[in-house]
C-alpha cells in the first residue's frame, strides 16, 4: 500500500507463425506494460505490423470520415453492438450512401451562399422605383448607385444637371458626365460608398422576390438533407461507436509487432508485469508450447519499471490528487495515505461548521450516486464529500457552530444578533462547547494551524527519510536533520504560546507532555531560558535549542550550506499553514456578518411587529447568503488544502517521474 | 482608543493591503503565464497550481503580522 506494486520484468521469445495468437493471448490478459524495442538494439530489429493493420486502418479512416460528416460524438458508454460480419463492406456501402448525401449538401450550402449574396446585392435596388436596365447605357450621363450613412441634402449646389433617387440609406444619382467628378467628391465627403449596379433587365423587386423563391426552395432541399442525415446518425450513431471501437482495438493489435523484436525465425517481447500476477501469464503461456516465457534479472538502479499504484479502497479516490501532481517513481513511497488523511482534515477544518459540513456531506453523497462512471470528477466528489464528513466533525465537536452560529453564547456577546445562539433557537443546552471561539479566539486557531504544520511537514521528512535510506544513507541523515530541526522550532513558537492560557499551553501539556521541560537538562545554559522574550515563567527547554542546533550542524555536514537558508523556508512553510485559520475565520465571520443582515433585516422585525413580509425578505437573504459561502467557502477549502499537500507538502519529499502502467490491452482511458 | 491605539490599527490595515496587493501582483503575472502554458500542455495543470499559489504565503504573513501588531493594542 505504501510502495507502488512490485514489477517484474518478463521476457516472451517464440517462433514468428506464433505472434499472432500470442499477441491476442496478451491483449486479452491486460497484463504486460510492453517496454518498446528500440531499432536495432542487441542488433535486433522491430516487427512489421501484421498484414491485416493496413486494411483495418484504412477503414478506420473512412469511418472517422463518416462520423465526422454525421457528426456523431463519441457516446460517454459505448453500447455493445453487433460489430461481426463483413465490416468492410458495411462500412463501404454506408460510405457510398453518406458522401452521396454529403456531396448533395455541399453542393446546396454553396448555392444557397451564391443566392444569399446575389439578395443582398439587389435588395436596395429594390426600394429604388428603377428598373435595373435604367442604371447603364447612357452616353452623356454618369449612375452615381451607392450606400450612404447620413441624408445627403442640396446637391443642387453642385450642379443643377441632375436627378437622384433615394432611399433610406440608399442613394441613385443621375448627373452629367461633365459635373459627375465634382458631385462624387461631395458625394464621398457625407460618406457615400458606391456599389455597382447588378447584371441583367427588368424590375428588382420582381427579381428580388424570384430570388428569394429559389433560396426558399434550396433551403427546404438543404432541410431534407440533413433530416436524411439525422436519420442516418441515429441509424448508424451506435454501430459507428462500436465498430470504431472494434478497429482501434484490431489497429493496436495488428501493430502491436512494432514494439517488439524480431529475427528472421523469431520474435522477442519485453514488458513488465506486477509481481503477484506473474503466475497469471504464466499459465497463459505455457498453453502455447513452442513461447518461452522467463523472469529477467534486472538491475535495481537502472531499471524504471512502470508505476501501478495500488492503495485500500477507501484511499484509492485520493490517488488522482497525487497523480494530478505527478506519478510517484518506482522506488519511493506512494504518498497517498498521507494526503488521504491530510486533505479532508485540512478541508474540514477550514469549513468548521457543522451545517456547511452536513450539506456538503449528503450533497456529495447524492452526487455519487447519479455520478457512476470512475473518473477524476468522481474522485473530486469523494474527496470533497470526505472533506465534508469531517468538516461536520470538526464544527460539531471542536468549534461548535453551524452555519455561522454557534452552540453557546460566545464572550462579549453585546449585539442582540451576537446573542443568537443554537442554544437559544432550539431553547436547549447543546451540550457540546468550543474548544476554539472562531472570530473570538484567533491566535489559538493560529497555534493549532502551527501544530497541523507540524505533523504534516513532519510525516513528510519521516518519508523522505523512508525513500532516501536505501540508496543514500547521507541524504537520509539530511531528512533527520530537517526534522530536528522542525522539532526544535515547533517546540519553541508552542512554548512560547503555552505563557499564556488556550491552546498553546493545551498542546504543551498535553500532546507535547512528553517532551524534556526545564533548561537544564543538560547542565542548564540560562541563556536559552528565555531566548529574549520576558518572564521566564515557562523557560525554554534546552532540548529543543540543542535539537536546533544539532539539526543544523548535521544539515552542514550532509547538505550544502545553501541548505542553512532553507531553514527559513521552513519556517515560512510552517506559517503558511495559518491559512488553516485564515480561511476559517473568513469563513465564519463572512458568515456571521450575513446571518447579522438578515436577523437585523428579517427576523427582529417579525419577532417585535409580528409582520411577515421582513421575515420573508430574512429568509431569502438567508438561503443567498449561505449558498454563496457554502460554494466559495468549499472552492477556496479545498483549493489552499490543495496547495497545502503539492507546495509544502510535496516539495519536501516527492520526486515523481514515474510512467504510468498501461498494460498492453487495456483500452485508454481519459488520464488527467 | 488612544491614538496610540490607533496607529497600530492603521499599520495593521496597511500590512494587510500592502500583502494582499502583493499577492495579486504575483498571482496575476504567474497565472496569465501558467494559462499559457495549460493551453499548449493541458498535462500542466498540476504543475501549474502550486505556481500560481506560492505568492499567497505573503499575504498570509501579512495576516500574522496583522495579529501580531493588534496584540500590541492590547
Amino acid at each position: 500500500m505504501l510502495r507502488p506494486a512490485p514489477m517484474t520484468r518478463a521476457l516472451l521469445v517464440g517462433p514468428r507463425d506464433a505472434l499472432e495468437v500470442v499477441i491476442e493471448a496478451l491483449y486479452s490478459l491486460e497484463l504486460l506494460h510492453i517496454v518498446d524495442h528500440r531499432e536495432g538494439a542487441f542488433g535486433l530489429d522491430i516487427g512489421k505490423p501484421l498484414r491485416q493493420a493496413s486494411e483495418a486502418s484504412e477503414i478506420l479512416v473512412k469511418l472517422r470520415s463518416i462520423a465526422s460528416v454525421l457528426q456523431v460524438e463519441e457516446p460517454k458508454e459505448a453500447r455493445a453492438e453487433d460489430v461481426s460480419g463483413d465490416l468492410r463492406e458495411k462500412i463501404l456501402s454506408l460510405e457510398l450512401n453518406i458522401s452521396e448525401e454529403d456531396s448533395a449538401k455541399k453542393k446546396t450550402q454553396a448555392l444557397l451562399s451564391d443566392l444569399s449574396r446575389r439578395i443582398e446585392e439587389l435588395a436596395p435596388f429594390a426600394s429604388l422605383p428603377l428598373d435595373l436596365g435604367d442604371y447603364r447605357g447612357y452616353e452623356n450621363l454618369e449612375v452615381l448607385v451607392g450606400r450612404t450613412t447620413r441624408e445627403v441634402e442640396d446637391l443642387g449646389q453642385i450642379t443643377h444637371e441632375y436627378e437622384a433617387f433615394e432611399a433610406p440609406g440608399f442613394l441613385a444619382v443621375f448627373v452629367a458626365k461633365a459635373r459627375a467628378g465634382a458631385m462624387m467628391d461631395a458625394l464621398g465627403r457625407v460618406g457615400f460608398a458606391p456599389v455597382s449596379a447588378p447584371e441583367g433587365d427588368g424590375s428588382p423587386k420582381a427579381l428580388l422576390s424570384g430570388l428569394s423563391a429559389e433560396k426558399d426552395r434550396w433551403e427546404k432541399r438543404l432541410a431534407d438533407i440533413d433530416a436524411r442525415l439525422g436519420t442516418l446518425r441515429e441509424r448508424y450513431a451506435g454501430f459507428l461507436a462500436s465498430a470504431k471501437a472494434h478497429l482501434e482495438v484490431q489497429v493496436e493489435k495488428a501493430e502491436a509487432p512494432l514494439r517488439f523484436a524480431v529475427t528472421d525465425h523469431t520474435f522477442v517481447i519485453e514488458g513488465w508485469v506486477p509481481a503477484d500476477t506473474f503466475r497469471a501469464l504464466a499459465t497463459t503461456v505455457a498453453k502455447f508450447p513452442s513461447v518461452y516465457l522467463s523472469e529477467l534479472e534486472t538491475d535495481e538502479h537502472a531499471a524504471d519499471p512502470p508505476v501501478l499504484l495500488r492503495n485500500a479502497r477507501p484511499l484509492r479516490p485520493f490517488e488522482f490528487l497525487v497523480k494530478l501532481f505527478a506519478i510517484p517513481n518506482y522506488k519511493e513511497v506512494d504518498p497517498t495515505f498521507i494526503v488521504a488523511i491530510g486533505f479532508p482534515i485540512f478541508f474540514g477544518i477550514m469549513i468548521g461548521d457543522a451545517g456547511y459540513g452536513a450539506v456538503w456531506l449528503v450533497f456529495g453523497a447524492l452526487l455519487l450516486r447519479r455520478v457512476k462512471t470512475p473518473g477524476v470528477f468522481r474522485d473530486l466528489i469523494t474527496a470533497i464529500t470526505v472533506g465534508g464528513f469531517f468538516a461536520f466533525l470538526f464544527g460539531m465537536f471542536f468549534f461548535a457552530e453551524a452555519f455561522g452560529v454557534p452552540f453557546h453564547e460566545p464572550p462579549e456577546a453585546i449585539s442582540r444578533a451576537e446573542q443568537v445562539t443554537w442554544s437559544s433557537i432550539l431553547s436547549f443546552d447543546i451540550p457540546l462547547h468550543a474548544t476554539i471561539e472562531k472570530l473570538h479566539q484567533v491566535p489559538d486557531f493560529l497555534v493549532l494551524a502551527i501544530a497541523a504544520s507540524f505533523l504534516h511537514l513532519g510525516a513528510a521528512y519521516v518519508i523522505g527519510f523512508v525513500n532516501e535510506v536505501g540508496h543514500s544513507k547521507k541524504h537520509a541523515v539530511g531528512k533527520v536533520s530537517w526534522l530536528l530541526i522542525l522539532t526544535g522550532m515547533f517546540v519553541l513558537i508552542i512554548v512560547r504560546a503555552a505563557r499564556w492560557p488556550g491552546m498553546g499551553r493545551t498542546i504543551w501539556n498535553g500532546p507535547l507532555g512528553w517532551f524534556p521541560r526545564g533548561s537544564s537538562t543538560f547542565g542548564g545554559i540560562s541563556f536559552f531560558d528565555s531566548l529574549g522574550f520576558e518572564a521566564a515563567a515557562n523557560p525554554v527547554p534546552d532540548v529543543a535549542v540543542f535539537m536546533l542546533i544539532g539539526g543544523l550542524v548535521l544539515l552542514l555536514a550532509t547538505e550544502s550550506g545553501l541548505a542553512i537558508m532553507e531553514v527559513f523556508g521552513l519556517l515560512a512553510n510552517m506559517i503558511s499553514y495559518a491559512r488553516l485559520a485564515a480561511v476559517g475565520v473568513a469563513k465564519a465571520a463572512m458568515a456571521f456578518a450575513f446571518n447579522v443582515i438578515a436577523l437585523e433585516v428579517g427576523f427582529f422585525p417579525w419577532l417585535d411587529t409580528g409582520n411577515v413580509v421582513p421575515l420573508v425578505l430574512g429568509a431569502v437573504l438567508l438561503v443567498i447568503f449561505h449558498l454563496i459561502i457554502f460554494l466559495l467557502g468549499a472552492v477556496s477549502a479545498a483549493i489552499q488544502s490543495i496547495r497545502l499537500t503539492y507546495v509544502e507538502f510535496f516539495i519536501k519529499f516527492f520526486k515523481g517521474s514515474g510512467t504510468a502502467f498501461r498494460p498492453f490491452g487495456a483500452r485508454r482511458q481519459t488520464e488527467v | 482608543m488612544t491614538s496610540h491605539e490607533g496607529l497600530v490599527a492603521i499599520a495593521a490595515a496597511i500590512t494587510m493591503a500592502g500583502t494582499a496587493l502583493a499577492t495579486g501582483w504575483a498571482e496575476k503575472v504567474i497565472g496569465a503565464a501558467s494559462v499559457g502554458a495549460i493551453a499548449e500542455k493541458p498535462e500542466l495543470f498540476g504543475r501549474v497550481l502550486p505556481l500560481i499559489v506560492i505568492p499567497e504565503t505573503i499575504v498570509i504573513f501579512g495576516l500574522i503580522i496583522a495579529f501580531l501588531l493588534i496584540g500590541k493594542m492590547g
